[in-house]
């Protein structure tokens, strides 16, 4: 469509955004109520249905919208994209899910920064227009908060690489298409040198995407084992052992998304609606008369409005020229990883009986529960609250480091070591 | 953006911490706030006419909160967000004495405010009741935790009558006034209960009209709260700064006990604390300010939530500074009970959450419905 070399205003912008999005996809149902959990489960046909229509959606140019016009994006400025998102919240978007959010807000964007040329001509407008999902190919089972200390392998072999290892607690890798995997492309130098990224397609031989059911029963991340996967040189983010370089950007934009684009500095500065869902559970407890359950609910509403407020105030800092710089995002993080779980074991005491049972098909019971098992999804993934800890203690708070045991150490030194220490014999 | 003699100053400070923080350490020093509390006085009426201008001025309301920021920081008499009401309210319902509002300014006259009865209950002139006999107006009963009340020309209270709550400035002379010093845990702070036994008001003495208060009443508890709230954030800053200090200078075990994690991670908790109420306290003023329709809950919103967070925040410092809190000569203490005090003054932590709860009244919805 109007893809032409004249840059709208805002204002045409909206209308132009108005005009096809009435055209082409429907309101959004009235009724539709705000969910707890921002993501949504899917199967892969729910998500090919979704990729259709975000692919419809690129094509009109209304996906990447801030994004370079040579990478497949619109060029155009985040008012304009605010603009299409106030106009959008009308309309039933496209929804792919966790891995949806993870390719653009994550992958491409680390893509875009890191890649080479090549790279970010084949895979960008791709990843725009839901052609190309990617997920999160990170944590390991003996690596996750300690990122760093990945021993899935890429050796080098005539054209490219092989890649052995385990990757697990990657969300929605099942419908993705790559993963973006953080691969230790040398064991001799020390834990930070020797880190290469790669995207690797989850249908390339020796791949195995195995989804996993988690503690809600939903089944949601994955395992995924490399069995000497055969990957060519063209498939590398980045320069090789420059990897952690890599993943300070790579988990800066993770932080971001995760802690919900608070950033962005559009903070809403009303206190809103009180508890809701804590309310409805006082009132089926029959509890709505005692104080004690009053205080709780007060409680986590003003933690939750507290939250919001530290968001614009950090964005504030950053933007003043804070000497921590966005270090300070830090603090989100760590608070939304304090309160969640307070929030979901004070819903536990206020719905005593009412918390552990419900009738079949009662929305709020279940709601409460599920919110009450993904309480420590935030103070867990993405760096738990230990580490949060650590980097503002020393790089905001500017507090000495912990004495660095690795020290001096290639990182085939440091696993004995560590071996050693629990009592296991040397790695091979 | 570069760093100034007082570190990195957030925008709203730029101005205000480079002109009045040497000020208030000239008139403040840590020493006159130890040498009154040893005498048993939170404030001394002279000091305050030094500099009026900065303590009770005539700004924007979050300006002065920024102010109030540095009397915390400095533990200027906590009677300055008193004081700032009573002129506030005096200017606001175009009272008729222009010299008194103008001595007041000046510091030369000095009027209590008394917005507390006895159980702790703000901002609603519940403890004393006003009266008509045939000689003219009395009032009976009692406040509690009135400031400087004995220092004081007057003091400025709400009574309930047969109209509504009326705003009645009384001479702390009058007879039939007993006041009563207390003692207490803040040591900078000053504070009285007053009893009204067949007080005689003169119909001057009435503030506004007569039965009509209710709304200047409930800015008074919203003011007292903003200011309060930004002093508490001052002091928080204070404690929080030499716990930072402490843990990044002194070693044990052969290291700065600062890198050990036990304490690097409280010290986080307590940066995250004090960032969330900093960001409150901002947004209180605001909220005031503009005449927000949110402003009461966020005003409950904010006293709770620094409220709690500045005694989590202190316990935290305590526990950093450990030994050296303990002594008398070292100011931990100092800055301990006033955080402490600020948390039960205009309403404590309990009565802000259940006015939050009131204010939306989740309870008042479900008998609607039913």
């Amino acid at each position: 469509m109007s893809q032409g070399s004249v840059t709208p205003t805002v204002e045409e912008f909206r209308a132009e955004a108005r005009q096809w999005l009435e055209a082409h996809f429907e309101r959004r149902a009235a009724d539709v109520k705000r969910t707890v959990r921002g993501m949504v489960h899917r199967t892969v046909e729910d998500v090919a249905v979704h990729r259709a229509r975000q692919k419809q959606l690129y094509d009109a140019g209304f996906a990447g919208i801030t994004w370079p016009v040579e990478y497949g994006g619109r060029g155009l400025s985040q008012a304009h994209q605010a603009a299409f998102d106030e106009v959008a919240a009308d309309f039933s978007m496209p929804n792919l899910g966790i891995t949806g959010v993870v390719t653009v807000a994550v992958c491409a964007k680390s893509v875009l920064q890191h890649g080479d040329e090549a790279v970010k001509k084949r895979h960008l407008p791709r990843m725009l227009s839901g052609e190309e999902l990617w997920a999160e190919f990170f944590s390991e089972p003996g690596a996750g908060s300690d990122l760093a200390g990945v021993t899935t392998t890429a050796t080098r072999s005539d054209d490219g690489w092989v890649l052995n290892g385990t990757k697990v607690w990657s969300s929605g890798a099942y419908y993705a298409d790559y993963g973006l995997c953080l691969a230790r492309t040398d064991w001799d130098v020390p834990k930070h040198a020797g880190l290469t990224w790669f995207a690797v397609p989850t249908n390339a031989e020796g791949v195995t995407v195995e989804p996993l059911r988690e503690i809600t029963g939903d089944v949601e991340f994955c395992r995924e084992t490399f069995d000497d996967v055969i990957l060519p040189d063209s498939a590398r983010i980045g320069e090789v052992g420059e990897g952690w370089r890599v993943a300070q950007t790579v988990l800066a934009m993770e932080r971001e998304a995760s802690s919900g684009g608070l950033t962005s500095g559009r903070v809403p500065q009303d206190p809103g609606e009180l508890a809701p869902d804590l309310v409805e559970l006082a009132r089926r407890a029959g509890r709505l008369d005692d104080p004690q359950v009053r205080a709780l609910i007060a409680r986590a509403h003003i933690d939750s409005f507290a939250l919001r407020l530290l968001g614009g105030r950090l964005a504030e800092l950053m933007e003043a020229g804070h000497p921590a710089g966005p270090g300070l995002i830090s603090y989100t993080k760590l608070a939304a990883g304090i309160l969640q779980p307070i929030r979901a074991k004070a819903a536990m005491e206020i719905g005593a009986e009412a918390g552990i049972a419900w009738s079949k098909g009662d929305h709020n019971g279940l709601t409460s529960s599920l919110d009450y098992l993904n309480s420590r999804v935030t103070s867990i993934a993405g760096g738990t609250n230990e580490i949060q800890h650590g980097a503002i203690g020393e790089r905001v708070l500017g507090l000495p480091r912990e004495p660095n045991l690795e020290r001096g150490k290639t990182f085939r030194e440091v696993v004995d070591a560590a071996s050693r220490a629990i009592g296991d014999t040397p790695a091979g | 953006v570069s760093e100034s003699d007082y570190g990195w100053l957030e925008p709203a400070q730029r101005e205000i911490v480079p002109a009045l923080r040497p000020l208030l350490a000239r008139t403040w020093p840590i020493s006159r706030v130890r040498e009154l509390a040893d005498k048993g006085h939170g404030f001394d009426r002279d000091l305050l006419a030094s500099d009026a201008g900065w303590y009770l001025p005539a700004r924007p309301l979050p300006e002065t909160a920024t102010i109030a920021q540095e009397w915390g920081r400095a533990l200027s008499p906590a009677v300055l967000v008193d004081l700032n009401i009573v002129v506030d309210t005096l200017t606001a319902t175009g009272f008729e004495r222009p010299e008194l509002l103008a001595a007041l300014r000046r510091g030369d006259r000095l009027v209590a405010w008394g917005g507390s009865d006895l159980p702790g209950h703000w901002g609603r002139g519940s403890g004393l009741s006003l009266t008509d006999d045939a000689d003219g107006l009395v009032l009976n009963g009692t406040v509690g935790l009135v400031q400087c009340a004995g220092q004081a020309d007057a003091v400025l209270v709400a009574a309930h009558d047969g109209y509504g709550v009326t705003l009645l400035l009384i001479p702390t002379a009058s007879t039939g006034l007993t006041i009563e010093p207390l003692d207490g845990l803040d040591l900078t702070r000053e504070l009285y209960a007053l009893s009204f036994d067949g007080v005689r008001v003169p119909a001057e003495a009435v503030v506004g009209p007569r039965g009509g208060a209710a709304e200047q009443v409930d800015r008074q508890a919203q003011l007292a709260v903003v200011l309060s709230v930004a002093a508490t954030v001052g002091s928080m800053s204070v404690l929080f700064e030499q716990a930072l200090a402490d843990a990044k200078t002194r070693t044990a075990f052969g290291r700065p006990i600062g890198s050990f994690q036990a304490v690097k991670h409280q010290l986080v908790d307590g940066g995250l604390v004090l960032e969330i109420s900093k960001a409150l306290s901002a947004r209180v003023a605001a909220a005031v300010a503009e005449g927000s329709p949110d402003a009461a809950e966020i005003v409950s919103m904010a006293k709770a939530y620094v409220g709690r967070a500045g005694i989590d925040l202190a316990h935290i410092a305590w526990q950093v500074l450990a030994g050296k809190a303990y002594m008398w000569e070292t100011d931990f203490h100092l800055y301990l009970r006033r955080i402490t005090a600020d948390a039960s003054c205009y309403g404590d932590v309990d009565w802000h959450e259940q006015r939050v709860w009131e204010i939306h009244s989740p309870t008042g919805q479900a008998a609607e419905e039913k």
